[in-house]
């Protein structure tokens, strides 16, 4: 591939803010909408990568890759791993390009790449044990602090709620994690969704349900009640 | 609700990560080889393949083995409207079944799982139901169908052939391509390659024996049904 002539386009200037106004960027694994907002550049850009062009690789990267690395964090649950599964999946986009259907969306594109790229891993680690700490890891992780006392502060909140929903993400079948992630956190339609996963609408929808519910049930025993989820999701937000 | 992935501790800043991340990338990248040919020639030349493949056994195959071309095809006067009608269900069978493995959809990722589930649960029955139900040479004078095998083994290897080229050339359009339900359209992708060697084999042969018919001609759409649910998944994995 080529070196690029083109400078990286910065998802910060893609979405016309910087990311210092926004604090909780810090917080937030999405730091931006930059593809909800710019579909056609994605598409565009994969057009042009998928013919050849292999100078538009660094603007497609900026402005796909914040999102992509956030949804492999979610479906491995480890940084390490996710770290993995992000290069695995840039790796099958480039191997891959020649077939992407022009016009279509991008990011869900890639996020069906990642999830493919994901359970190649899960089945290939089924056959060879070994420890790659992922899932399991999450949740000790969690649950070590779960003696940590609750302290009033939004941050502090956000923080508990955040280390409730992924260890129960982490406890759930991948099946429904999937498809509570790209419906609750990416913002798919069902009927994006069920493509990406390759599943009926119906099945992704009691899937994304299932998980939905095993999460508000864990938020329960932790001391959560709607109120308290929708006061500290918006001081989050 | 929100969400967000690890707690925030333990997730590092996604911007750095990506950025990080990018040199890596494009370390691997710039090893790896992308395929050239755009995907729609690829499935243009699976689907050439497979035509050429059965066209390859109405010319030769069933001149060298029946002494006339296209051996299947020779009826009676009277059943020629029934030979109508089977020979164009089986061809869009064929390529209905071809078109749902290779197509991307509208959105880039292929025919919905529920049409996949549907074609590759169907494609065998439907095939032997036009086959079987009522057998096009099964009132043909004995002359005309002396010197079959009676447990269609040469039906059997010219299915073989004829489905292993169309399985390759089909397995070779979908590789690093449509990254989703792959389990169902390997079913479907070997259901297409046996009806592809279905449709050969009604050309090739003028068998109208029961038995003949499934293990000759029936049995490789649903061996290439099969092999295709079991073998696909890990051929289109890269």
């Amino acid at each position: 591939m080529g070196k690029s002539n083109l400078e990286p386009v910065r998802v910060e200037e893609v979405n016309g803010e910087s990311a210092e106004r926004r604090p909780e960027a810090s917080v937030r694994l999405l730091p931006s909408a930059s593809m909800r907002h710019h579909p056609n550049l994605g598409s565009a850009l994969m057009e042009r990568y998928a013919s050849g062009d292999d100078a538009v690789f660094d603007q497609l990267y900026s402005l796909t890759a914040p999102r992509v690395y956030g949804f492999c964090v979610r479906l491995t649950g480890h940084p390490a791993a996710a770290d993995d599964l992000f290069q695995e999946t840039y790796l099958k986009l480039h191997r891959g390009r020649s077939t992407y259907l022009a016009g279509s969306d991008v990011l869900h594109w890639i996020f069906a790449i990642a999830r493919s790229a994901y359970l190649d891993r899960l089945r290939y680690r089924r056959r060879r044990p070994e420890h790659l700490g992922s899932s399991e890891d999450a949740a000790e992780m969690a649950a070590s602090r779960s003696d940590e006392q609750y302290r009033p502060d939004a941050d502090l909140a956000a923080d508990h709620l955040e280390r409730v929903i992924s260890v129960e993400l982490q406890k759930m079948s991948e099946k429904n994690r999937a498809a509570y992630v790209l419906l609750r956190e990416e913002g798919l339609s069902l009927k994006e969704a069920a493509a990406v996963l390759g599943a009926s609408q119906n099945a992704v929808k009691q899937r994304a349900h299932r998980a939905y519910e095993q999460i508000r049930a864990a938020l329960r025993r932790a001391g959560w009640t709607e109120q308290d989820d929708d006061r500290n999701g918006a001081a989050a937000e | 609700m929100i969400g967000t992935g690890l707690p925030p501790s333990e997730v590092p800043d996604p911007r750095a990560s990506v950025e990080r991340l990018l040199g890596p990338v494009r370390a691997r990248i710039e090893a790896a080889p992308a395929a050239k040919v755009r995907y729609r020639a690829r499935a243009g030349l699976a689907l050439a393949a497979g035509l050429a493949a059965t066209a390859t056994v109405v010319v030769m195959a069933s001149s060298v083995v029946h002494g006339e071309q296209a051996a299947g095809l020779t009826v009676l006067p009277s059943a020629r409207g029934q030979l109508l009608v089977v020979a164009c269900l089986l061809a869009l069978l064929t390529v209905s079944a071809t078109h749902v493995s290779l197509t991307r959809g509208r959105t880039g990722l292929g025919a919905p799982v529920s049409l996949l589930v549907a074609a590759g649960l169907l494609a065998v029955p439907a095939y032997a139901a036009l086959v079987l139900v009522h057998p096009l040479h099964a009132g043909d004078p004995p002359a005309l169908t002396a010197g079959l095998s009676p447990w269609g083994a040469r039906c059997l290897i010219v299915a073989a052939l004829v489905g292993a080229l169309s399985f390759g050339a089909l397995a070779a359009a979908l590789r690093d391509a449509v990254p989703v339900a792959r389990r169902w359209r390997g079913g479907v992708m070997g259901a297409a390659a046996g009806l592809w060697s279905g449709l050969a084999v009604f050309v090739f042969c003028p068998a109208g024996e029961l038995d003949h018919l499934l293990i000759g001609h029936v049995a490789p759409v649903a061996m290439f049904t099969l092999l295709g649910l079991m073998v696909v998944p890990a051929l289109l994995r890269s």
